[in-house]
Parts: structure tokens; sequence; C-alpha cells
């Protein structure tokens, strides 16, 4: 694997072999770089796209154009899943490579195409759009001319569960500037997306989308893939490297160069879009044999100055913002906590699959806050929480603005802590209550939230106490039980509300009674205005 | 031959000839008899080889496990002058030879014997490749490699060094040879989750064939 040697199968005279050969490969590869170079100097790279995102950005913003026939156009979405890409024509299926490329076809509102290119031999040359790639008998229109189409987008496959299966997809790009991705074991849950503008500004949301990529063709074992992305927008123009290495959890490391036509009032840097409909800290108003339905039920936050906050997500009743103002913040991300199928008893879906998302931050990205924007939904067929960075620098024409982020798709979001946080493993929501002398408990009038913390240093040896704050309302009690089963802490914070159509903000954290540290990440809770 | 070469011999032997039977004329210096000293080792074995087969050949006996190169030198300074002028000088050197011989066999019959049990203590330490053996050393192979990728200045690695009883010099080698996997280095650093499929790849592949992946097999396992 790789060029791992056991220690005893080292062979001086087969390495001096070795070295021999590769001193003559190596000028021989020098002869044939020469001669290469005779004929062409120009090699593809980021800077070219970099350099198209520019002159983009100096031009007029062109709508892009729709240019497909009402029956594609009228799909629904059962109807458009029925087309289907051929599997045997893959590209780089006949290729010595670990990924292969499949498309998506135009159809419902995928109504303008992408143009996809490889870059073989540091040249980049357009994969052309064939009617032979795809099958749509399936959608009763196999007869349907369609020559004149594109690309609607793209997915990459890669044997990322096991050796043998090798069409197990980990990367996919449809639509807009989206893109989905999974690691081993993982299904499609949330998404990422190159950038968003003005959500939820009363001037409406603009959605850059991806309109060329340049994938670089991988040599026979590869294993990493590099795609360029071209992003167009009325009020800006950017340039996207990806790099994609898949494994157990999948990293995609995302550098990205953008360019302000016009000024942005609200620029959304790294978003992650997913959905939250109901858990235990917002039970389902239905009755429902599932405790839990969403791909994401946490935001997470890790602050510049080292603080870890965690904020469990709502389906709220009407559209919600929620700031945390910070500088220099090294990460945040929309989390799938839970212990696993029994949270959520879906079969079909799965949940427990989805990943979480983490978001490196690479670099200083200065002062700003992370927002998070949870809309009402009805259904999970809504993605109805967005999650972005959003730089204090207000950005206007001209104006360029450079980044790199590394996004973590993982089934395993708490090894992202250092030793010694402990976390809030879980949320439920309750009626406050009392037990009376006669031990039957009564309901105070009050709401309640029940957090759990476990991990870190928490012990039954070590004497808490419970750091706590609330706007719109006020804290009853904060009664701490060590929890035996978990071994961790449980807080029982009974609150009660002062405008009940007004969110309420919590906060809680634990910390050592005798020594005053925090031990665990800070909850900020927010009850939903009703 | 050919008639006119011997013709070319004779003359030439002739010519020789006259020219070493020069007379020497009268009033020629006369040239100095030197008489060469012979040493006292050379005199003794001259004088006790002589007619005597046995001393030779146990002179020779001796010579080829010493060796003609040293032979000399060895048995002037294990004392075989002390036979000089003894009244049976053939007999003291017949001797003196014998008793070097028998005691050098001695001696390396002994080295021998000594590295033979120490050859049969390091077998008798060796492991036999059961299957729980073979599951220990490929996990210990196993973790020193991946430590070696992620967290190469770790004091873990001294642990596992002294587990697979590797010399310093084998470690360096190793360490070296995963320093120039810059592929793998490059994949750890753009998503350290890489480092745990390479760990159970490799763990998977040793317990496949353990003699080709667990490190320092050969020290190991009989």
């Amino acid at each position: 694997m790789y060029n791992l040697l056991p220690f005893n199968r080292l062979n001086k005279k087969t390495n001096s072999r070795l070295s021999n050969c590769q001193l003559v490969s190596r000028q021989l590869l020098c002869l044939l770089s020469l001669s290469c170079i005779s004929f062409s100097s120009w090699a593809f790279s980021f800077n070219d796209v970099v350099g198209k995102a520019e002159t983009l950005s100096k031009q007029g913003y062109v709508k892009p154009t729709r240019n497909i026939p009402n029956e594609l156009a009228s799909l629904q979405f059962a109807d458009y899943q029925k087309i289907h890409f051929n599997h045997q024509k893959a590209y780089w299926g006949d290729r010595k490579s670990l990924f292969k490329l499949e498309f998506y076809h135009q159809g419902m509102y995928f109504d303008s195409p992408v143009k996809i290119n490889e870059i073989v031999n540091n040249q980049a040359n357009e994969i052309k759009y064939n009617p032979a790639y795809f099958d749509l008998s399936g959608a009763n229109l196999d007869k349907l001319a369609t020559n004149q189409l594109g690309f609607a987008g793209f997915k990459v496959h890669y044997p990322i569960n096991s050796k043998n299966k090798t069409d197990d997809e980990i990367f996919t790009a449809l639509g807009g500037s989206y893109f989905r991705v999974v690691g081993k074991g993982q299904i499609y849950g949330l998404s990422a997306r190159g950038l968003a503008i003005d959500t939820g500004e009363m001037s409406g949301e603009e959605f850059p989308r991806f309109k060329e990529f340049w994938i670089e063709r991988p040599e026979p074992n590869q294993r990493h893939l590099i795609i360029y992305a071209l992003l167009d927008s009325p009020k800006v123009a950017g340039a996207y490297k990806f790099t994609l290495v898949p494994s157990v959890d999948t990293t995609v490391t995302v550098e990205a160069k953008v360019f302000f036509r016009e000024a942005v009032k609200k620029l959304g840097v790294a978003p992650l879009t997913s959905m939250f409909l109901f858990g235990p800290n917002q039970p389902s108003p239905l009755l429902n044999y599932r405790p839990a339905i969403h791909d994401s039920n946490g935001l997470s936050i890790l602050a510049g100055n080292g603080e870890w906050i965690w904020r469990p997500l709502n389906n709220p009743k009407r559209l919600s913002f929620s700031s945390y103002t910070l500088e220099n913040p090294k990460g945040f991300g929309l989390i799938q906590r839970d212990k696993g199928f029994s949270d959520y008893l879906d079969l079909d879906d799965h949940y427990e699959k989805r990943p979480s998302t983490w978001t490196e931050i690479l670099g200083n990205w200065d002062k700003g806050r992370v927002e998070l924007v949870e809309i009402p939904t009805a259904d999970e067929t809504n993605d109805n929480i967005v999650t972005f960075w959003v730089p204090e620098k207000q950005y206007k024409a001209g104006d360029q603005l450079s980044v790199k982020y590394r996004l973590h798709y993982t089934l395993n979001e708490q090894e992202r802590y250092p030793e010694g946080i402990a976390k809030a493993t879980s949320t439920r929501l309750s009626l406050g209550d009392i037990k009376q002398a006669n031990l039957i408990r009564k309901l105070d009038g009050s709401n309640a939230y029940v957090i759990d913390f476990t991990g870190g240093n928490l012990s039954p040896n070590v004497p808490i106490k419970v750091i706590s704050s609330i706007n719109n309302g006020s804290i009853v009690s904060t009664d701490t039980q060590y929890n035996t089963v978990n071994k961790g802490w449980r807080v029982v914070m009974r609150f009660n509300v002062e405008d009940s159509k007004k969110a309420t903000d919590m906060r809680v954290q634990l910390a050592s009674e005798k020594t005053g540290e925090v031990l665990t990440e800070t909850w900020s809770g927010q009850y939903p205005g009703q | 031959m050919k008639i006119r070469n011997i013709f070319t011999l004779v003359v030439v032997s002739m010519f020789i000839i006259s020219c070493a039977k020069k007379p020497v004329p009268v009033d020629a210096p006369v040239e100095e008899v030197k008489v060469v000293e012979v040493d006292d080792l050379t005199l003794l074995k001259q004088q006790t080889e002589l007619n005597n087969p046995f001393v030779v050949e146990a002179k020779n006996q001796l010579s080829r496990f010493v060796g003609d190169k040293n032979f000399d030198n060895y048995i002037t300074q294990r004392n075989i002058l002390k036979c000089h002028g003894n009244t049976k000088q053939s007999e003291c050197v017949l001797n003196f030879y014998l008793t070097e011989y028998y005691r050098l066999k001695m001696d390396s019959q002994a080295k021998k014997t000594v590295i033979e049990v120490q050859e049969a203590q390091k077998v008798s330490t060796k492991l036999d490749n059961s299957e729980e053996n073979t599951q220990h050393y490929c996990e210990l192979s196993t973790n020193l490699v991946n430590l070696l990728y992620t967290k190469p200045t770790s004091q873990s690695v001294a642990y596992y060094q002294q587990q697979l009883k590797l010399d310093n010099s084998q470690l360096v080698s190793l360490i070296q040879e995963i320093k120039k996997d810059s592929y793998s280095h490059f994949l750890i650093s753009e998503n350290a989750t890489v480092a745990d499929e390479m760990k159970t790849d490799y763990l998977n592949k040793c317990l496949i064939e353990p003699k080709a992946n667990i490190i320092n097999y050969t020290t190991i396992f009989r």
C-alpha cells in the first residue's frame, strides 16, 4: 500500500537497482519534459480559472439561457429520476483509475447546461455531451431530440466502501453552486455551496451558479481528485479549486477567489444547507414513531478563543436568524449528533448514516459572524437550515476575496473535540415540573431543557456548578444530577418566557465548583417564538 | 627450430660463455667474502627439521592453523627459542609444535561450542508463528508504521521499537523509508482519516502475509 515496506524486506541490492532505474527514469523524464516544453509550455492550473473569473467579473452578467424543450422542463422530480446514465459509459471507466465520472441530464429546473472539461497532460479538453450517455426511456422521452443539450452536472464514483464496488458515489454537483459529499459508510445528507448572497435579505437571495468545471484526470491508483469550477452570479464571479480526498471521512479542501461586480449586502462564505424537521429538543407536533427526522441537529462552532459552542437546531414557526459574532474563528459546522439507528428508527432514510460536515477554517478570517438561518418547513423534503460565515467587511464592486477551508464529512463528529471538553450530547424539551411531597410530579407552568453533558473530565467526584443566562425570560432553576448511565452530568433548566412571540436564547456551561474551570462546551439553545 | 635460429642460438651462447670465462686481470682487487649471520630461529628450524619428517609435519600442521604470514612471529612470541641449545632440541621443538596446535584447536572448539549454544538460545527465545503471535505482531507492526506516518516523534515509538526488537539503525532505516512516501503524507495532511484507512489495510495485509509484513519477522519468529 502506498510505499510501505516492513524492515525485513528492505533489500539494499534491490534499492540500489531501483535507485539506478529511478535515476535513469528521471533522466528520461527530463528529456521527455524538455521535448514537451518545446511544443507547449502552458499547463492548466487554478490561476487559469482565476483569470477567467476576473475577466468575467469585469463583464456584465449574462443570465444563462434555457435550452431544454418543454418535455424536459415540465418533468416532476420522480420522473426526472427515471432518466438514467448508462453506467457502462462511465467516464474513465475504461481506464485504470479509482475514480469514475457520470453526468446528469438536463431537465426540470436544470434548464441551462454546464460545461465540463477534462484536464489531461495539463491541457483542458471539453467532455462533449452525447445522448448515448443517457437512457431516457424510463421517463418516456427516448424519442426526444437531445443533441443540442448539455450536462446539468456530474457525479464522482469511487470504491469508498469496498475495493470491489467501484460505482459508489462520493461527490455530486448539480444545480447552482451546490455539491454533496460522502465518506465511508455514509449516505447523502446536507449540502455545501460555493457562496451564499443576501440570504434572508428583503431584496431576495441571489443564487450563484457553477457554470463550468475542469476535472484533472487522475493517475492510476491516485487517491485524490482535483476539480476546478467557475462561479457566476449577477453580483460576483469566482474561481474555485476542490481537492477531494475520499476515505473513512471524506475531505474537500476548498480554495476560492471571488471578484465582485457589485456590492453585496450579506456575503455568506462556506455555506452549508441542511434539514431539521423535529427531534427530542423540539418533538414532532404529530404522532410519529420516529424520535427524530433531520440531516443535522446542531450548529457547532469553535471560536478563535478556543470556546466550543453547541446550538441545537429548531424548525421554527417563523423565519429565524441567529448570529455568533467572532474573531478569527477556527471552524463551524452542521452536525448530526446521535447514538445511531435508535435515534431515528427509519429503515428507508437511515438518518444515522447522514454525515456531519465540519468546516475547518484555513487561515485568518478576521472579524465577522457565523449566521444560522432556520426556515419553517412542514416536511423533510425542504432544506430549511442554512449556515455560513459573514465577514464584517462589506464587499463592493471591484473588491476581491480569497478564502480557503476544508470540509470534513464524518460520522465521528465528537472526535473533533480535544480531551478535557465535555459535550452537550443530548438536548430534550419538556414541560417544567416539580416533584411534590406525595412524589407526584406537578407541572409548574415553566418549560425545561434537559441537557446531558458527557465526556471530558466530568466525574462524580468533581462537584460542578452551572453558569447560565437567558434573554426574553427568566431561569426558574438549574438542577444538576450525575448521570450514572452515561457517566456525565445532567442539567435540568426550567425557564419562563417573557414574550412568547419572540425567540428566547439561553446559555449553559458547567464549571468546576472548586476551581471555576469551565469543563464543557457552551450549550447555546433557542426556544423558538410560539 | 630452423637451422638459421639454431645457428644464432649457438653463436649467442658461445658469446655469453666467452664473456663469462674472461680471465681476471692480475692487478684486479680481491672481493671480500661476506659472512651471512643466520638468526637463532632459522638455525633452530634448520637443525630440527633436517632428516626429521615428524618435526616438519608438526610445523606444517601448526602453520595451517596460524597462517604462513604470521607463523614465525607467532612461534617466537610463544617462546620456541627456549628449545634452542636444548640437548634434545628436535624433541623440544616437536613437543612445542604439537602443544601449540592442540591448544589452539581446543580454543577454537570451545569458541564454536559457545556460538552454537548462543545460537540455540536465540532460537529457543524465538516465537512460533501461531495465530495469536501473528495477530499480536501484526498489530505491533501496524501500530508502529501508523505512528511513524502520523507522529514520528512520539515517545510511543520507543515502545514499539523494543517490542519488535529493532536496533537504532533498523529503526532509522524504517523511518527514512516512510519519509520517502510523500504521496501518503500529502493525503494524510489533507485528510487525517487516510491514516486510519492505511492502518486497517496494513493489518489485513499483514494477517494474510505475515512473513512479508511483520517488521523484523526473522528475528522474532522461528
